[in-house]
């Protein structure tokens, strides 16, 4: 019996390693360069025309992505019934000197304004809404007990951006790898969680198997030791 | 007032008292083939008690004998449960002695309290309650059944001449063959729970893979 749990706490710490390993290489592969801090630029993102104004809060921002996710008025799943990227001219006041951003051209991370609720509820914080959902194909108001989300994504005027590329004659590019140039106004940690969920989930997973065979392994010697 | 000698287990495993044995006149004659249901692992013990004593149902409820139509006390467990038998003859399971109430003794009276004694236990390793000496020190086991103040069964003890409630540990034998069948539960529990944690971690990187692609 002690033979069965030592074989099972084997195999347990065999796939463990196994996942692991494949989870480590693909974290490297995706997220490396946050912990090298390679092929990334640090500054401030200066906007060279007015400001554009965030359709939810109102900030005003040099890049904004905005959406609406709710049932369409004909009832059903839901799905986007409005989106909408805004931005202006920027530049990126670095130590390289001031550097054009092509927004087109650029994977954009950072921290997402998120509200869940009925119209009524949501209306409070983004008067908006109504008309949002007036164009959305919403003839009068929506059942008391439809729920809408509301999601806002922006990068105000004057943020400490982190962009993930290198400056070569004045001008921002991808690094040399094949990684997506990005501009982010997050913590590494959010970086690494956004960048390589997959990966992370994967080790996470692979140390409670890991955990698991330990723990037979552990009562298998135990066992054994008193035996 | 005769004695029965009665058929001890831990209670946590007696079945519904049907067909535990039959019972006549005092003594329990004991079925054998009943005691294969009784897993190894535990300890069977016979030891007298005192078929007049006033019981109480189970844990709650105190009655005196002749009430609820019980009329003797027929086998008792080691946490001190019995199997008491009504006017019928028809078997109740599950009731206390009403001398469980350990609370109200005090340690100088708990000697003259003693209704039962376990021969077979002197020796056995026993704990101190509350640890108010060593945990390996040992004891000799002069008595034993009831519930202390905390519900635990507790086992009477006598050590430097002091008695006291304790309570009396499973052998190693036991603790070993309870440990075996924790193994093979454990490692059950383990290789599903590393098989899904690998499915699924593989399915995270896959859709992650294919998510940056």
């Amino acid at each position: 019996m002690i033979l069965l749990g030592l074989s099972v706490a084997l195999l347990c710490l065999v796939l463990a390693c196994m996942l692991a390993w494949r989870a480590s290489v693909a974290l490297w592969r995706a997220v490396g360069w946050v912990v090298l801090r390679r092929g990334v630029v640090v500054g401030t993102l200066v906007a060279r025309e007015e400001p554009v104004q965030a359709p939810f809060s109102s900030r005003p921002s040099v890049w904004v992505h905005a959406r609406v996710l709710g049932p369409p008025p004909g009832g059903g799943e839901a799905r986007e019934l409005w989106g909408k990227t805004l931005h202006t001219p920027a530049v990126l006041r670095c130590a390289h000197g001031t550097v054009p951003i092509v927004w087109d051209h650029v994977q954009v991370l950072t921290s997402v304004l998120w509200r869940r609720g009925t119209e009524k509820v949501i209306e409070h914080d983004s008067p908006v809404i109504s008309r949002i959902l007036s164009r959305s194909g919403y003839a009068k108001r929506p059942p008391s007990g439809t729920f809408f989300e509301l999601e806002e994504a922006a990068i105000t005027e004057g943020a400490q951006v982190l962009v993930r590329g290198v400056v070569v004659e004045g001008v921002l590019s991808r690094h040399a790898d094949d990684a997506p140039m990005l501009v982010c106004a997050l913590s590494w940690w959010r970086v690494v969680v956004r960048e390589a969920w997959g990966p992370l989930l994967a080790l996470w997973l692979a140390a409670l198997a890991a955990c698991a065979g330990g723990a037979v392994l552990a009562l298998a010697w135990w066992l054994r030791r008193g035996a | 007032m005769g004695v029965v000698m009665a058929l001890a287990l831990d209670v946590a495993i007696v079945r519904p008292a049907r067909d535990e044995g039959s019972f006549s006149r005092g003594i329990m004659r004991i079925n054998l083939a009943n005691q294969a249901r009784v897993r190894a692992a535990y300890r069977v013990t016979l030891h007298p008690i005192d078929p007049e004593q006033d019981v109480a149902l189970h844990r709650w409820r105190l009655v005196r004998r002749g009430e609820h139509g019980i009329e003797r006390v027929l086998a008792r467990g080691e946490d001190n449960a019995c199997i008491a038998e009504d006017a019928t003859a028809r078997r109740v399971s599950r009731v206390s002695l009403r001398e469980s109430d350990w609370g109200a003794m005090s340690e100088r009276a708990v000697p003259g309290r003693l209704r039962a004694v376990l021969p077979e236990a002197r020796g056995s390793e026993v704990r101190y309650q509350r640890w108010t000496v060593p945990d390996n020190a040992r004891a000799e086991i002069v008595g034993c059944g009831g519930l202390d103040d905390d519900n635990q069964p507790a086992i009477v003890a006598c050590a430097d001449g002091v008695p006291s409630r304790m309570f009396l540990l499973p052998s190693r034998a036991t603790v070993r063959a309870r440990a075996l069948h924790a193994l093979v539960f454990v490692s059950a529990a383990a290789a599903i729970f590393t098989a899904l944690c690998v499915l699924v971690g593989s399915l995270a990187l896959r859709r992650w893979e294919r998510g940056r692609a």
